[in-house]
């Protein structure tokens, strides 16, 4: 979906009441993830849909060592050291990619190996 | 910067001490990059074919110069020698606190030949050296050998740290390991068979000299900056509560572990298929190699709560599992239960044998045995008793396992060497081709993870110069979908992360061997470098490092030359061997069955491993079709001399 069509779709002006369209978006946590959520899943609704909304999102429900993992302070961007964001097809996700609704993101630590 | 070598004769008792020069370690860097240049050279006199059990071949310990220097990357020594189960290079890495020592007598590298006509041990103590008695610690595991070494020689000039055998070296098993401080294991490739071959049964090593540090102050900058970064990454306290067993849930999710001798991808079961054990039963780490700020592993006592079976373990105590022990026990073997999954990583331990290999045989025979290939009269006369061979049957598998450590039998005899000589030779016996059920690539084990999704990891198993290795091309770009990783190494292109197509997976693997080629001359772990490739990269920021510690300053395109360097020279040793291209190669589940489970299944080797063979040969510059390695490309990294051996053998590239 591009940008232009999101905005169409979100905000529609009808009887003067302002509509919008928001998406759930499910989250599953493993290892050091689930330990800082303190739960193996969640589930989130954003108004933007894109990954890098759905991490705003989960960092402010879980907070600062939440943050830490989830976004390199350098960047910005998603953390990659040591982590891996999957979407249900099993390809990696980016901090643009955008979300459908009800969709599942997967939170794993990044470990091969030993 | 200048080293000790300590030589040892053990059929003429003779010990030598020798100067390794600057100039060596400004060609080899340290640690498995010299230990590499000592076999090559002692292969030069003596016959590179020469059995691999027979005085003729040579065990070298080494420590990079990085160890013990305070610079919290972890300690690896290395021990090289040519594998007895695979007959071909081999190497092995092990951490604890037996390197770091031996670095604080007067020696860092040990060469040992010949064979001694009794049971000894080598002792080293500061600049004293000798060989003592060991026909006491004969047909001791390495936990009694250590803790009888410790008791005998005391505490003075500091603990004694040990590296030992036990009884499946001594009876020159090919998947036995060395054992460090009887807790960390240099397990692949055989070196237990080849110290037992020579009468060699430990060496134990007491040290308290300083370490000569070329530029101290930009060492302690070094370092205190590496525990910033490691401190600043959030993923670094999961890694120190979990270790690598973070990966359990992380491979459950892909489908990335492997299953009943890789029926599978998946583990069955309840618990074992989360790391939830580690909350419950641990708490942050106790013990880790030395000098590490991670710290990933820990220390662990089964209680008796934590299953049923556990209470056969009471007071058990060992490291918790790491992944690949995980791996072994609740993958290849469908062992469901933490605490004897735990178990098994002791008793692996404590025979000193490579817990790899070791599963990989045991679970070809079950699936041999579940698929009705071979009758319950087989396997009596495999063992000369009746064995269910259940899966996940703990008796059953520790019977196996006793039966290769003492070779009490014919499945012992049989698959001490591995699967993949096991298999041959079950196969041979029976008059059945057996090999489908194989795992192994280049002849070595495979290890247990599922690999067909990951066209990076197969060409590792087929072009690693120890056989079916992860570590030395380790796939990181590719297995973690890394496309920052991507475009860094490759020019701001990001297919070496895409699992679909085979373009940059062989040079992904050049490339990465090169730099673990470098980390591991280094003497330091490779997880730090793992979490962060970026951040900590082999070339530039260790060799920064490196430079404080040797006073060796090198760019990071000289240093990814002389990583090259050291790869080059372990293919040059198989080359002159007689391997080739077809030796490249990996078994044929891989090759051909398709995964049926995970997040990508109906994945071969098939599909990507020539193009992706091809483009590794192009990318090291060796020859395609044979697989041999060219003059150009050996006088590029400045091994003019190797080029002529293996010209003279006629395993030079045409």
């Amino acid at each position: 979906m591009t940008w232009l069509k999101y905005w169409r779709k979100k905000v529609h002006s009808l009887n003067r009441v302002q509509v919008y369209i928001v998406i759930t978006v499910h989250a599953r946590f493993h290892s050091h993830f689930k330990e800082l959520a303190s739960t193996g899943e969640d589930s989130f609704v954003i108004e933007i849909p894109t990954v890098s909304e759905f991490a705003k999102c989960i960092c402010e429900k879980y907070g600062a060592r939440m943050r830490a993992m989830l976004i390199d302070p350098k960047t910005n961007e998603l953390n990659e050291r040591g982590t891996m964001f999957v979407n249900e097809k099993g390809m990696r996700v980016s901090a643009e990619d955008t979300l459908e609704d009800g969709e599942t993101i997967t939170f794993l630590v990044g470990i091969a190996g030993g | 910067m200048e080293s000790r070598l300590l030589r040892v004769d053990l059929t003429t008792g003779e010990l030598k001490s020798e100067v390794i020069p600057h100039s060596i370690f400004e060609r080899w860097i340290g640690g498995s990059g010299i230990n590499n240049w000592i076999m090559w050279e002692h292969f030069l006199t003596h016959d590179i074919n020469c059995d691999p059990r027979g005085p003729d071949n040579i065990f070298v310990f080494g420590v990079g110069p990085l160890a013990g220097t305070g610079a919290g990357s972890g300690i690896k020594g290395r021990i090289t020698f040519k594998s007895p189960c695979y007959n071909m290079f081999g190497d092995s890495a092990g951490g604890g606190k037996f390197p770091y020592m031996l670095r604080f007598t007067a020696f860092e590298y040990i060469a040992i030949t010949g064979k001694s006509p009794k049971p000894v041990y080598l002792r080293i103590c500061n600049n004293e050296v000798s060989l003592e008695d060991a026909s006491h610690l004969w047909g001791k595991d390495t936990l009694q050998t250590h803790t009888m070494l410790r008791e005998e020689l005391g505490t003075y000039p500091s603990k004694v740290h040990t590296l030992s055998i036990s009884q499946a070296g001594e009876n020159q098993v090919g998947i036995a390991s060395v054992v460090s401080d009887a807790l960390r294991i240099h397990a692949r490739c055989g070196g237990g068979a080849v110290m037992g071959s020579k009468n060699l049964k430990a060496i134990a090593v007491q040290g308290n000299g300083g370490l000569p540090i070329a530029m101290p102050d930009e060492m302690l900058a070094w370092s205190d900056d590496f525990r910033q970064k490691i401190d600043s990454n959030e993923a670094v306290y999961g890694f120190k509560r979990r270790g690598t067993l973070g990966a359990v849930e992380m491979y459950q999710h892909i489908g990335s572990h492997f299953w009943r001798n890789n029926q599978g991808n998946m583990f069955r079961g309840g618990e074992i298929t989360s790391d939830n054990w580690v909350n419950k039963y641990h708490k942050y780490s106790e013990v880790c190699s030395s000098d590490c700020f991670i710290a990933c592993d820990a220390k662990y006592k089964i209680d008796g709560t934590e299953s049923e079976a556990a209470k056969k373990y009471i007071g058990e105590s060992f490291r918790r599992p790491e992944y690949l022990t995980t791996g072994s026990a609740a993958g290849a073997l469908d062992v469901r239960d933490w605490a004897e999954v735990a178990h098994w990583g002791k008793i692996t331990n404590d025979y000193g044998i490579d817990n790899q290999d070791l599963s990989c045989a045991i679970s070809f025979l079950m699936e041999l045995k579940q698929r009705k290939l071979i009758t319950d009269q087989d396997v009596s006369e495999l063992f000369g008793h009746e064995q269910s061979l259940e899966w996940g049957n703990m008796d059953d598998i520790e019977a196996c396992l006793h039966s290769i450590v003492f070779q009490k039998d014919l499945f012992g005899k049989l698959f001490g060497d591995g699967p993949y000589l096991g298999a041959i030779r079950y196969s041979e016996l029976k008059g059945q081709n057996f090999m489908k059920y194989a795992t192994y690539g280049k002849g070595g084990a495979s290890f247990t993870e599922e690999m067909r999704p990951f066209p990076t990891w197969m060409n590792n198993m087929a072009v690693a110069s120890r056989g079916a290795d992860h570590l030395k091309g380790i796939g990181l770009i590719e297995k973690f979908q890394r496309k920052d990783l991507s475009k860094i190494y490759f020019d701001g292109r990001t297919e070496a992360a895409d699992l679909t197509v085979p373009t940059l997976k062989g040079a992904s693997t050049a490339l990465i061997e090169n730099q673990v080629a470098l980390l591991n001359s280094y003497g330091v772990c490779l997880f730090h470098w793992m979490l962060d490739p970026a951040g900590y990269t082999p070339q530039d920021y260790y060799g920064k490092a490196y430079a404080a510690a040797t006073g060796i300053d090198r760019t990071p395109d000289e240093l990814m030359l002389d990583g090259a360097r050291i790869c080059n020279l372990e293919k040059a040793f198989n080359s002159r061997i007689g391997m080739r291209r077809e030796h490249d190669t990996v078994c044929e589940r891989w090759m051909w069955e398709p995964t049926e489970e995970g997040m990508y299944p109906g994945s071969v080797a098939a599909d990507m491993f020539n193009p992706v063979l091809d483009e590794y040969y192009e990318w090291r510059g060796w020859d395609k079709e044979s697989g041999l390695q060219t003059r150009k490309s050996l006088e590029a990294c400045g091994l003019d001399d190797v080029a002529e051996v293996l010209a003279q053998e006629g395993s030079l590239a045409k």
